[in-house]
């Protein structure tokens, strides 16, 4: 029930920080970071398939309607819902996701994040500027918009996972106490 | 019909999928009116409001950047006044060199800065600008506020220039106090930083309490009709032959931010002039 709570309070906070403060961002004139990837991101992976994918698509529509792109945060918020357990079930290796795991991004190393993160950032971010630009006419000017944007929420993103998961440390040493 | 069911069950969320992702594509390339309209009626109600009562909150931060262009455009404005130029039409000069007859020649040119330091409470009170000899700032050019005058340049470094302000003992400015078109000089006695005295005013002048006192313009240094103050008070001594008469000055000096430099084109051709009618 507090986890709900949790997500649904986070999902209001990300998508206010999206439309009103990151919106008005543009460094070096181009630069735009999406951060309101983040509660799609730590949405806890049990949420059934059906739900998460409802969630994405309310998400991507709200910020559409703030962005005035009409489909394009949407089509890309759906792929990167999709692509998410696979992704984690590959970097987990063998283990499987299944396990009813709360705390599965809350305990995993600096590097795991990393990957997580930037890959789907990544995707999210290629999709939303291809779909947009909608054509391979200025191919490499798309695709450097792309690796900054991705370079600029990925640090964001981190930053803000960090802080606000004050608990990581304590898990992870009770977890190696036992 | 079971087999369905379970069917259905097991891939429920990939046909969701499918067709939230066929929905997404339909509003990507639906370019028809109709259905754009609707979506602009949905963010005219309710995505318009939100934009706009965030946007009347992040109008406050760009005030500073605002303030700017309007100095600027005031600088603009201070540049095209009439009174800085010289129509040549019924000069003796013009009649013989017909390329100059009807135009105006500038005499007076402006610069804004900032002020960054600023004194009152001393003896000698100066201010410093934020604008040096690399924005072509040199000595002796007059310093004013859109309230009224400030002061004379004293020192000028690259990037900084120090202003000796009216609230200083030697500064003596060219006064002229309207309606009564007495010319006079200007100068601080110390103590008050609001007020200076204004002397050299004839005894028989008709001065009343209000009357306004401008720049005399006869000094080459500052332009004319540039406002200094207020008159306060009024001191005549039947023994003297000039007036006294104490000023208000309209320029609050506690509180100075931007300021206009004025340069002086001619001014050195005229100091030469002056010079020399000194030696003789």
């Amino acid at each position: 029930m507090n986890k709900i709570v949790v997500n649904i309070g986070r999902f209001l906070i990300f998508i206010t920080l999206q439309v009103l403060i990151c919106n008005y961002i543009s460094l070096f004139h181009f630069l735009n970071p999406y951060v309101y990837i983040f509660c799609l991101l730590f949405l806890p992976i049990e949420v059934p398939k059906v739900c998460q994918y409802i969630i994405a698509f309310f998400t991507g529509l709200i910020i559409d309607f703030f962005a005035l792109s009409y489909g394009v945060h949407t089509f890309a918020c759906l792929i990167l819902m999709f692509v998410k357990p696979y992704l984690i079930n590959r970097l987990n290796g063998q283990k499987s996701v299944k396990e009813k795991d709360f705390q599965i991004f809350e305990n995993k190393p600096f590097k795991w994040m990393l990957i997580y993160v930037v890959t789907l950032t990544f995707l999210h971010h290629l999709l939303v500027v291809f779909l947009e630009v909608f054509s391979f006419h200025s191919f490499f000017i798309s695709l450097s918009v792309v690796v900054g944007n991705t370079i600029l929420t990925t640090t964001l993103i981190l930053a803000i996972h960090y802080i606000i998961s004050p608990t990581t440390k304590k898990t992870s040493s009770s977890s190696t106490k036992h | 019909m079971s087999n369905l069911i379970d069917f259905l069950k097991k891939y429920f969320h990939n046909i969701l999928l499918v067709i939230l992702l066929l929905l997404s594509f339909i509003l990507i390339f639906n370019n028809s009116h109709y259905s754009r309209f609707k979506l602009k009626t949905i963010e005219n109600s309710i995505v318009s409001p939100i934009y706009k009562s965030w946007n009347n909150l992040l109008y406050y931060f760009d005030l500073r950047k605002e303030n700017d262009h309007l100095k600027g455009q005031n600088l603009l404005l201070l540049k095209q006044l009439s009174s800085n130029f010289v129509i040549n039409t019924d000069s003796i000069y013009s009649q013989n060199t017909p390329n100059l007859q009807g135009k105006s020649v500038r005499i007076f040119d402006y610069i804004s800065a900032n002020v960054i330091y600023n004194s009152i409470n001393k003896t000698h009170n100066y201010i410093i600008i934020d604008k040096g000899y690399d924005d072509s700032i040199q000595v002796d050019m007059a310093v004013f506020s859109p309230e009224g005058v400030l002061g004379i340049v004293n020192d000028v470094s690259a990037h900084f220039a120090t202003v000796m302000s009216v609230l200083h003992p030697n500064t003596m400015i060219n006064a002229k106090l309207m309606p009564a078109a007495q010319v006079g000089t200007v100068s601080w006695e110390g103590g008050d930083p609001d007020h200076v005295y204004l002397s050299y005013i004839p005894q028989h002048t008709e001065v009343n309490i209000g009357d306004t006192v401008f720049t005399s313009g006869y000094s080459n240094i500052f332009p004319k009709d540039i406002l200094i103050g207020f008159v306060n008070d009024i001191d005549k001594k039947s023994n003297d032959s000039f007036i006294k008469i104490k000023i208000k000055l309209s320029v609050d000096f506690s509180n100075l931010n931007s300021v206009f430099v004025v340069k002086s084109i001619y001014k050195e051709e005229i100091d030469q002039l002056k010079a020399n009618f000194i030696n003789e």
